[in-house]
């Protein structure tokens, strides 16, 4: 599966420059913010789908169909996206988890607590969004499942603004001193992916190329 | 004459099937909507070359893709190199190299960056031999492929293929938009590939003459029917062309004539020599217009 990881970080180096650069611009002026989120996950959400990206340059080049003729189970040619799915997701994590923690650590941003939901939301966020996208990808093609994107940018971002205030008013407050419900939410947005993932193999198993 | 065809074929596939095999496709069948491959059975001799051929649409690269398992049949059985393709086959596809119609390497990568992800793709992969290739085929190291004339993309499609030890080479058009003399170059390399008695190759093209010059097996698909699968000198030994009036045709055993074109100035029929009165001349025929025929009397 090298190979494939290798041919996909070429892909992401050619055509991914110019997000990366922004994904990079929005977490710098996260760090001189005023505690808004947008700039955290913006580029959470941007790097959950360059997976999709990548998908679609693979089927215009008809690598979807030559990579099939390569000693890669399909198990595999899937893997790799969600690996790199991951990689991404965890990096812009651990990037932003960073930047909030320093400046929760000197006082100005948000408290350790709060801190603990935003960076577990943000996990989620980007986590339903591969999982989602991704298997619909992978049955349809890129081109009927494009529908599917929309609909997951739509649902995570208003999901996003919507689930503080959910959470708000089904009286959860008292837990938002603990670390628990955070914690689970992290883990489930893991759960989700896997599960994803799963589907995601069998689905191409049987996808004729 | 289709009869006779799939007789020839069935022999021949029964004589080939006890030998070592590089393909052997028994019963194979494949439905979709207005497209039926109908119980193909095909088998290619290990050192061996078959050309198959087909007109658009008749079943070549659904043949292929059914092969590599890219796509499920509805009921046979494909072995290649002696095992069954929906088995291990990621095992058996580093014995393949395979050259398709569209190429299909990402547009942003070149032929080095190509060369770094094959390495860690097969077990066998031999980077001298594939810069060799390169540089026979003139191929540039650092431009990448979208950059690439059609005949450039297939020329290092080919050199990827054959730089991985392959015993099995599966070739869909892949000398179409190349020109006459590397054509004839990519052939010769194709030739050569087959001097070692465990290599061997399954092509399709459109360019008959370039199936007629290495192939030592001829398929005809029409329709997804497999009309016809002999060795080509056979073929071309059996089979001839006539030219004569409608009188001296209709003097000739119909079942000798495999088809036939008629025009003002008389009749062109594609026949079997051996039941041919020696009276009337027979000129050879080529295999494209054997398929022509073949293909207008099916």
């Amino acid at each position: 599966m090298k190979g494939l990881f290798l041919k996909d970080c070429y892909m992401i180096n050619k055509y991914c420059r110019a997000v990366f650069f922004l994904m990079l611009v929005f977490l710098a002026v996260s760090a001189a913010g005023d505690d808004n989120l947008f700039f955290t996950i913006y580029p959470m959400m941007v790097a959950s789908i360059i997976p999709t990206t990548l998908l679609s340059y693979d089927e215009k080049s008809g690598w979807n169909v030559y990579s099939g003729t390569l000693p890669y189970s399909r198990s595999q040619l899937v893997s790799v996206k969600y690996l790199i799915a991951a990689v991404l997701i965890a990096g812009i994590w651990i990037i932003a988890a960073a930047i909030q923690g320093i400046r929760t650590a000197a006082g100005v941003g948000l408290a350790w607590e709060e801190l603990s939901w935003t960076l577990s939301i943000l996990l989620l966020l980007g986590l339903i969004s591969s999982s989602g996208i991704l298997p619909v990808m992978f049955k349809y093609g890129v081109e009927k499942g494009r529908m599917a994107y929309y609909i997951m940018i739509a649902v995570t971002c208003g999901g996003g603004v919507a689930f503080p205030q959910i959470i708000e008013k089904i009286n959860l407050s008292v837990n938002v001193q603990g670390y628990l419900i955070p914690v689970l939410l992290a883990a489930a947005g893991i759960v989700l992916f896997c599960i994803s993932w799963i589907v995601s193999i069998k689905i191409y198993v049987k996808r004729e190329i | 004459m289709n009869g006779m065809g799939a007789d020839r074929a069935g022999l021949e596939t029964d004589r080939a099937g006890t030998e070592a095999s590089a393909i052997e496709i028994r019963d194979l069948c494949k439905s979709y909507p207005g497209f039926s491959l109908d119980h193909l059975n095909l088998t290619l001799p290990c050192g061996c070359i078959m050309g198959l051929i087909g007109e658009n649409g008749a079943g070549k690269s659904t043949t292929i893709k059914l092969i590599l398992d890219m796509i499920r049949r509805d009921s046979g059985t494909i072995t290649i190199m002696g095992k069954d393709n929906q088995q291990r086959l990621n095992a058996t596809k580093e014995d393949i190299g395979v050259v398709l119609d569209e190429v299909g390497f990402p547009e942003c990568l070149n032929a080095s960056q190509v060369n770094r992800i094959m390495k860690h793709t097969y077990r066998n992969w031999k980077e001298d031999v594939f810069f060799d290739y390169l540089k026979k085929l003139s191929v540039p190291e650092k431009k990448p492929f979208q950059d690439f004339s059609r005949g450039m993309k297939m020329k290092l499609g080919i050199a990827a293929a054959l730089s991985h030890d392959a015993k099995l080479l599966i070739l869909d058009e892949a000398t179409s938009g190349l020109d006459p003399v590397v054509r004839d170059e990519v052939v010769e390399m194709f030739s050569e590939f087959t001097r070692d008695e465990s290599h061997s190759i399954l092509m399709s093209s459109h360019i008959v003459s370039d199936l007629e010059k290495i192939c030592d097996y001829i398929a005809f698909l029409h329709k997804g029917k497999l009309l016809l699968c002999e060795e080509k000198d056979i073929l071309l030994e059996e089979y001839g062309l006539i030219h004569c009036t409608r009188e001296a045709i209709d003097a000739i055993e119909p079942s000798a004539i495999k088809g036939k074109k008629e025009s003002p100035y008389g009749v062109e029929a594609l026949v079997l020599r051996e039941a041919v009165p020696e009276e009337i001349s027979i000129s050879p025929v080529t295999i494209e217009e054997l398929f022509v025929f073949m293909v207008k009397e099916a």
